[in-house]
């Protein structure tokens, strides 16, 4: 879901504009997530431009957990643009307990459901997102002290406020908060710890495979199956 | 701003003295909300710093720049500043001839047991 969410909120700034300068390839940002209130268990995320073409823009993002049992994930989506909008066209997975990286089928590309969707953001216009506007402020996070714009959006009982900056340009995004009381996976929050420079990524679609079992078992169930 | 504070709290203070109670505590609450205003255009100013913190992932033996650094996860060791690679270079010749020197006395105490 918060994947989805950060996806959909890039997609709104991918959308007519230069790709390649408005999405360097290497450049990206990390963030600690902190799921459910539990400080003590930061999940570590790091999203990063792994390359642009003329109408797309792919993102990596790198997930680790350092708990009891330590995880490393690897995601990346090519997110297509065009006139119409932008949409997740191509997934892929990838571990170290993978011997190649995965294709993710076009129903694991869908945001899960019960709360805010991808649609949410993705077709939404510039009065939309004036209408979720709710200010300028100053913001402490992990990577320092700046000044950005306040939005809110809700939907089916979760709310998520989200900070977006230029100065952490070209992800933007600098602190997330998602709150529900029907829902308690979506009870989370995101701030920016770091922005990254010369990332290289990690996944090579043109070495992906199909999706394997233990492939799948990596990723959320998608919403057709349950 | 603290300064502009200061000086209209000594104003103030001087001029309290030659008011009645009801005129100083209308001054003193004008006062009050002034110094609420100033603290508020504090606040909103513009940004307080704008560094946000960076991580370079360039690996240092790497000719490509972008997007030629690291993955995450997989950062490259640190390079060696040139005094701790020449120091590395040192320790290891120093090993090399220690383990020269304990095969030759090998070799000899060999040579005495064979003869």
């Amino acid at each position: 879901m918060k994947i989805f969410f950060i996806l959909s909120l890039l997609s709104l700034q991918v959308f007519a504009q230069n790709l390649s300068q408005s999405f360097p390839a290497g450049k990206g940002s990390s963030y600690k997530i902190i799921m459910k209130g539990d400080k003590a268990n930061p999940v570590s995320l790091s999203l990063y431009v792994a390359g642009t073409r003329v109408d797309s823009v792919h993102i990596e993002y790198f997930m680790e957990t350092k708990g009891i049992i330590p995880l490393q994930m690897w995601q990346q989506f090519e997110i297509g643009v065009s006139s119409k909008g932008a949409e997740i066209r191509k997934g892929y997975v990838f571990t170290k307990e993978l011997t190649a990286p995965e294709t993710m089928p076009p129903e694991y590309l869908k945001g899960a459901g019960g709360g805010i969707q991808v649609n949410d953001f993705l077709f939404a216009d510039k009065a939309q997102l004036d209408k979720d506007k709710i200010g300028i402020e100053n913001v402490e996070i992990a990577a320092g002290t700046t000044k950005a714009t306040h939005y809110r959006v809700s939907n089916n009982g979760q709310t998520v406020d989200y900070w977006i900056c230029d100065d952490a340009k070209p992800m933007g995004l600098v602190m997330l908060v998602s709150k529900s009381e029907k829902n308690e996976n979506q009870n989370y929050s995101l701030e920016l710890t770091s922005l990254m420079d010369n990332v290289k990524a990690k996944i090579l679609p043109e070495k992906a495979v199909s999706l394997s079992e233990a492939g799948k078992s990596l990723l959320a169930k998608p919403e057709s199956m349950r | 701003m603290k300064t502009i504070i200061f000086v209209l709290l000594m104003m103030g203070s001087a001029l309290a003295q030659n008011l009645t109670p009801d005129q100083q505590k209308k001054m003193l609450d004008d006062m009050r909300v002034m110094k609420e205003r100033l603290d508020q255009l504090e606040k909103n100013k513009a940004p307080v710093t704008s560094g946000l913190k960076t991580t370079n992932y360039k690996d240092a033996t790497s000719e490509t720049n972008s997007p030629g650094g690291a993955s995450p996860g997989e950062e490259s060791a640190p390079a060696l500043t040139a005094d701790q690679s020449k120091k590395l270079m040192d320790d290891i010749a120093v090993l090399k001839k220690n383990q020269a020197d304990s095969q030759k006395i090998l070799d000899e105490m060999e040579n005495e047991d064979n003869q």
